[in-house]
């Protein structure tokens, strides 16, 4: 008798766990972005997923809530938090799915269901290298490397960091966001210098920084051209460098976002002995497929040719956000396997996007391109 | 007229043995092992847990592309992606025993003594209420023909796992024969407690730019609401020829989706693709059919089961 009643109460409690919501949510903007191709920003009322979401994880969308054509619900990263009760996501129409979302207008309802997935790991303790004695003051670097759409899962990780273990003081980081998106959309021109080096220099230096702590955010954005490196003119506020590259040299650096990461590796990579400062040097990159599957080949070959100095790389200091078709987005379908490393041979095991995923440690994947 | 309270209603179904409190389940395949829907949805209102087919050898499935979506439908080739047999007594059972809904384990082999070998194996783990063959996939030393088409491999894999389990075993057939009754009637002779279908329907796409099939294998099986009323037409062939119940599944999306089906003749339906877009989609199912019921004055399931022909 006591046997089932405590078997009833383990289940019990197992089904009062809500950890992800589903629900019709209600559309409050839903806007292109004034001089990009086709990418939309859209703004979603609901108070679970924004005061919930780590950057990196994503929602499950439907445009058409009970509608079976098109038949799945699209993931999208969650872009940023708007405030408490609102977040958005930034798309770029690229198939049937994303042009429908498009014509969706204020006061629409879509089915939202998240926060899913795995985000960004934003443990401060990470240990990026695996060298340096401890006596030293540890100075943390997060190095962001974008490709075009791919800066929605990173935009909103600066704070996250900068705000970690600052319980019940989100409004200022949140309102500061908020500008500058908006200046974006306003196409507010800064002080931009678009030289050869790609480099921008950011009035926000790292001694007034308002963290108040050893972190320094720098953010690597590339894209095929200028219109697509969205948020262009403003995003330098959240980063204390900021370096572009466009493959047509339409702005910034002509050439790959991870060539120009490359001109300057070895600032993060190798620690100087006589400094009183020890780096811990994180990764954090989305993009499409082939940029990071070049990313992570230099990041390989940047640890073999490194083997014999200090300056490897640990197997958690490059993290990937992964994009793939998913028809579930919760783990169930397995439809958006990924290769990943077996621990006990050559071989490979395959793991979720969706469900594992869709942050990986770059290290950890298989063959990836 | 009195109206009838709707908590009045019964909603309970028997399949052979296995006594189910609510007549709607997850498809197999569709709910994993249990362990992803608990985040969203409770499983007070499941009539059973149903889970991904299991094979003796852990099977890593296809490479990518796995899925690709078509009008109203998924085609999915995830190739019986699953952790084996040791794999699911040691890890995955024990969460699925602790929620006091019947547990459904399917399973599936590359030859019949596979399905036996595998029908003993499970029936010696404590926590599994019924067993539920998938008699759809290769059979390798018949040049890889489907089990399922061949109306005397499906007795004998049927009569040799009652031979090794003696727990209620659901046979579920594939859609793709010329005479599906015919295959239903000698599983039933074999000694099959319940028949489910259908399964997915084998179906391609291909990208005409890149003049290649979308998935990596070729073709898939299509789910979704593109099959539902082929479905609903092959449930109803089953029920016609078989006196054992039928778990009907194939496109359901929605409580009227549902109760086409137990017209049809299913005693339970499973649904799958449709809880990919609605996690809460098996709850909703139960509470809109027991309305239905309550307004069209039936005071049980079974008032409707099969109705059609009646």
């Amino acid at each position: 008798m006591l046997y089932v009643w405590s078997k009833n109460l383990a289940a019990e409690s197992l089904m009062k766990t809500k950890k992800i919501i589903n629900e019709n949510c209600e559309v409050t903007v839903n806007l292109k972005i004034k001089d990009t191709e086709n990418t939309y920003l859209l703004r979603i009322k609901n108070n679970f997923v924004p005061q919930r979401f780590i950057p990196g994880q994503f929602v499950m969308l439907k445009h058409n809530p009970g509608s079976s054509d098109p038949l799945l619900a699209r993931p999208f990263s969650i872009f940023r938090k708007f405030n408490e009760n609102e977040f958005e996501i930034l798309y770029r129409v690229c198939g049937k799915g994303t042009d429908l979302l498009s014509n969706i207008k204020k006061g629409d309802y879509v089915s939202v269901t998240g926060p899913l997935g795995n985000g960004f790991n934003a443990l401060s303790d990470f240990q990026g290298l695996q060298n340096g004695g401890s006596t030293k003051i540890v100075k943390n670097i997060h190095v962001l490397i974008a490709g075009g759409i791919g800066i929605a899962p990173l935009f909103s990780l600066p704070d996250f960091i900068k705000n970690k273990g600052r319980a019940g003081n989100e409004s200022t980081a949140a309102h500061r966001v908020n500008d500058s998106a908006d200046n974006a959309a306003h196409n507010e021109r800064s002080n931009i210098n678009t030289e050869d080096s790609g480099r921008t220099p950011s009035n926000r230096a790292l001694e007034d920084c308002d963290c108040g702590d050893n972190n320094k955010f720098i953010l690597y954005y590339g894209s095929k051209t200028e219109k697509e490196l969205y948020f262009r003119y403003s995003i330098h506020s959240d980063y204390d460098e900021v370096y572009f590259a466009t493959d047509d040299g339409s702005f910034g650096y002509k050439g790959s976002v991870v060539d120009l990461l490359f001109k300057n590796i070895n600032d993060y990579c190798n620690q100087n002995e006589k400094s009183t400062e020890r780096l811990n040097v994180n990764f954090y990159a989305c993009g499409p497929k082939p940029m990071l599957s070049y990313l992570i080949n230099k990041f390989r070959a940047q640890n073999k040719s490194n083997m014999s100095n200090s300056g490897i790389l640990n197997e958690y200091a490059v993290q990937v956000s992964l994009e793939e078709h998913f028809a579930c987005g919760i783990g169930v379908c397995l439809g958006c396997v990924v290769k990943i490393n077996s621990a006990h041979s050559n071989n490979f095991v395959f793991k979720r996007v969706c469900k594992d995923g869709p942050v990986f440690n770059a290290f950890e994947l298989h063959d990836y391109c | 007229m009195e109206e009838k309270n709707s908590q009045d209603i019964s909603m309970s179904v028997k399949l052979g043995r296995l006594l189910l409190k609510y007549p709607v389940m997850p498809a197999s395949g569709t709910f994993g092992y249990g362990e992803e829907f608990i985040e969203i949805t409770d499983y007070s209102l499941f009539g059973a847990l149903v889970t991904k087919g299991i094979s003796l050898e852990p099977s890593k499935g296809n490479e990518m592309p796995r899925i690709c979506e078509t009008p109203c439908g998924l085609i999915n080739s995830i190739g019986l992606e699953n952790v084996g047999f040791e794999k699911f007594k040691d890890e995955k059972i024990d969460f699925l025993k602790k929620f006091n809904i019947p547990v459904i384990v399917n399973f599936f082999g590359k030859s019949i003594e596979d399905y036996a070998i595998m029908a003993e194996k499970l029936s010696c783990i404590d926590g599994i209420s019924a067993l539920e063959a998938n008699i759809s996939c290769p059979n390798v030393k018949e040049g890889g023909r489907a089990f399922g088409t061949d109306p005397e491999i499906v007795y004998e894999i049927t009569a040799s796992i009652k031979n090794c389990s003696p727990l209620p075993l659901i046979v579920k057939l594939t859609p793709l024969v010329s005479d599906i009754a015919l295959i239903a009637e000698v599983a039933e002779k074999a000694g099959a407690d319940v028949i489910s279908l259908v399964n997915t329907f084998p179906a391609a796409s291909i990208d005409i730019n890149k003049r290649k099939f979308k998935l990596s294998r070729g073709y898939g099986g299509l789910s979704g609401p593109a099959i539902k009323p082929i479905a609903v037409k092959l449930v109803n062939d089953v029920y016609k020829a078989v006196r054992i119940p039928v778990i009907g599944m194939g496109g359901i999306s929605s409580w009227e989706d549902a109760v086409e089906f137990f017209m049809a003749g299913a005693t339970s339906i499973a649904v799958g693709t449709g809880a990919f877009n609605n996690p809460y989609l098996i709850p909703q199912i139960t509470s809109g059919i027991r309305k239905f019921l309550q307004e069209n004055n039936f005071s049980s399931i079974y008032d409707i089961i099969g109705i059609v022909n009646n």
